[in-house]
């Protein structure tokens, strides 16, 4: 299993390399439509949007979770609001952007595999029930990022690279 | 930094509620009222809280204002209050006991049946969620467990919850009929279930399991005997989901035994069986479309309802033994927390109007009828 992964590793290390290369040999091309002002807005606007796209989420905790790698399972029972206590007994906070965000968006389908409409089916069904409670909403990703540094026992995600912030970065299975 | 305000820590409430209003319009039929004219009595409201004692215990509760006509008990009701305490708290598998009056978990929409913006429609499909039974299968007085499991196989979550729920005059004539004048009582209401979702599936797939006894103690003038019903059901669901569509289904068998009432030997044991296949579709954000398709029988063993018509002289005509439908809806979010639904039913039969066992065969005349509703409402 981990054969495999490390195998996984060097094959996508090599193709990022590739890519690498290859937009290299393309540089030329792009700086000639770069010096066209007419492009040089849809350039920019081109590499926004993949450098953003293929911007990995992390999952983000507060330093005090003493984990560093959760499974799948694990991280949905976590954002579900079924899991409310970490392994040391202190609660679980809970904190994410709103359902139309693009950042909750791509994180319900990557980390959790989760549809963002079956979270909120979930946390309404556990607040009107009384079984549990909603997380906590914010409105921006640095919001979000904050409320992760100052939170003992928080969990988020990031698009940002969440290293060197003092918060804990966690591995998913 | 500074102003950024913490979420609420132990010993601090949560806060929710919801307030609905809608029209809503069943001719030719007793389902809203008598007349058959439209009707404001689709009023919902309700607010909740929970308390964080403990890390592991915490009590919640919610208070509900109901206005559906002729569909259930209107009034202010005490939907739930129970302590929650996490037996179990781990990162693979979790175990809550609830002790007090607690809601409902074992079906699709069950637990939030009365909330209008969890439901996927302003009525639900009558087979499965039938109105007259509201009160009664809404929640229970009494202790449950949940028990849910992450394992490499997929999501598990076991239910079981033993109880009884109180029932009023009024509730007692929905169930039985006008002209009952004595008390009725559940004696108690016994359910499991079992919810499975596989490992990155779409499906989710669950059974549950119901046996209940009601008891009847006539009044001494009254026409009626005193009666023992028994009522046991057996349901499956799935539930299978895309990012823009939604297919949800329940089928049931359901047994129930009636003795004395009409007279002191009296017994007749029946079968019904019913269920309802739903397709939601998301046209755009905050736009959905919803169609069903409901079905229900008294009797498994007389569908048409032909040996209820013979067997009461004519006197009961044949489509008081089954209801079948058709239901399309539509919701729309004006704002994050404002939401308008509408939506109109074709119904066959009026084996699903109240009351249950004495049937009002005044209004309810015609085979064919239908209900159209529609509802605004908000939520914090």
């Amino acid at each position: 299993m981990q054969d495999d992964k490390a195998a996984d590793r060097t094959v996508f290390s090599f193709t990022c390399i590739q890519i690498q290369l290859a937009t290299g040999g393309l540089w030329s091309c792009l700086e000639f439509w770069y010096r066209c002002s007419m492009f040089k807005y849809l350039f920019l606007v081109f590499v926004l949007f993949f450098s953003l796209s293929s911007q990995a989420v992390q999952v983000i905790a507060h330093p005090s979770v003493e984990l560093k790698q959760l499974s799948p399972a694990q991280l949905r029972a976590l954002f579900s609001m079924r899991q409310t206590q970490w392994p040391d007994g202190s609660a679980v906070r809970v904190f994410v952007l709103s359902s139309d965000h693009p950042l909750h968006q791509n994180f319900c389908k990557e980390q959790l595999r989760m549809f963002p409409y079956q979270l909120d089916n979930i946390w309404n069904r556990l607040s009107f029930s009384g079984i549990g409670t909603r997380p906590q909403l914010v409105s921006s990703e640095q919001e979000l990022l904050q409320m992760i540094q100052l939170t003992p026992g928080s969990i988020g995600y990031s698009s940002i690279s969440a290293e060197d912030t003092g918060v804990r970065i966690i591995e998913i299975l | 930094m500074g102003c950024l305000a913490l979420p609420s820590q132990a010993n601090e409430w949560q806060w929710h509620g919801f307030l609905a209003q809608g029209v809503i319009q069943a001719d030719k039929s007793n389902f809203i009222n008598r007349s058959g004219e439209p009707s404001l009595a689709l009023t919902e409201l309700g607010l909740n809280g929970a308390l964080q004692l403990q890390p592991n215990l915490r009590v919640a509760g919610q208070v509900v204002y109901l206005d559906g006509g002729n569909r259930y008990p209107d009034g202010l009701k005490l939907d739930y209050l129970f302590v929650d305490w996490a037996l179990v708290n781990q990162l693979d598998w979790r175990l809550n006991v609830y002790a007090g009056r607690f809601k409902n978990q074992h079906w699709i929409y069950s637990s939030t049946r009365d909330v209008p913006l969890t439901r996927p429609s302003i009525v639900l499909p009558q087979s499965v969620y039938f109105d007259t039974f509201r009160d009664i299968a809404v929640s229970s007085d009494g202790l449950a467990l949940k028990a849910s499991v992450d394992t490499t196989a997929g999501h598990l979550e076991l239910n079981w919850s033993l109880g009884a729920t109180p029932l009023s005059d009024k509730q007692t004539r929905l169930l039985l009929g006008e002209q009952v004048q004595g008390k009725s009582r559940q004696k108690y209401v016994h359910q499991a279930s079992l919810f499975w979702q596989p490992e990155f599936s779409n499906w989710t797939l669950g059974i549950s399991l119901l046996d209940s006894e009601f008891s009847y103690r006539s009044a001494a003038e009254a026409p009626f005997l005193d009666a023992d019903f028994v009522v046991q059901r057996v349901m499956f669901n799935a539930q299978y989901l895309q990012e823009r569509w939604q297919l949800v289904a329940e089928v049931f068998q359901e047994r129930m035994d009636t003795s004395g009432f009409f007279a002191p030997d009296f017994e007749v044991q029946q079968f019904g069986q019913g269920g309802y296949v739903q397709g939601l579709y998301q046209v755009s954000p905050g736009f959905r479309l919803n169609a069903t398709l409901d079905y229900f029988v008294a009797n498994k063993d007389d569908r048409r309802g032909k040996n209820l018509e013979q067997s009461s002289q004519g006197s009961i005509p044949a489509y008081f033994g089954y209801q079948h439908s058709f239901s399309l809806a539509a919701s729309k979010d004006l704002a994050p927390r404002v939401r308008v639904q509408l939506e109109h039913h074709w119904m066959e039969g009026t084996g699903r109007l109240a009351p249950g066992v004495l049937p009002d065969l005044v209004t309810n005349q015609d085979r064919y009828w239908q209900l159209w509703a529609l509802q605004l409402m908000y939520w914090f």
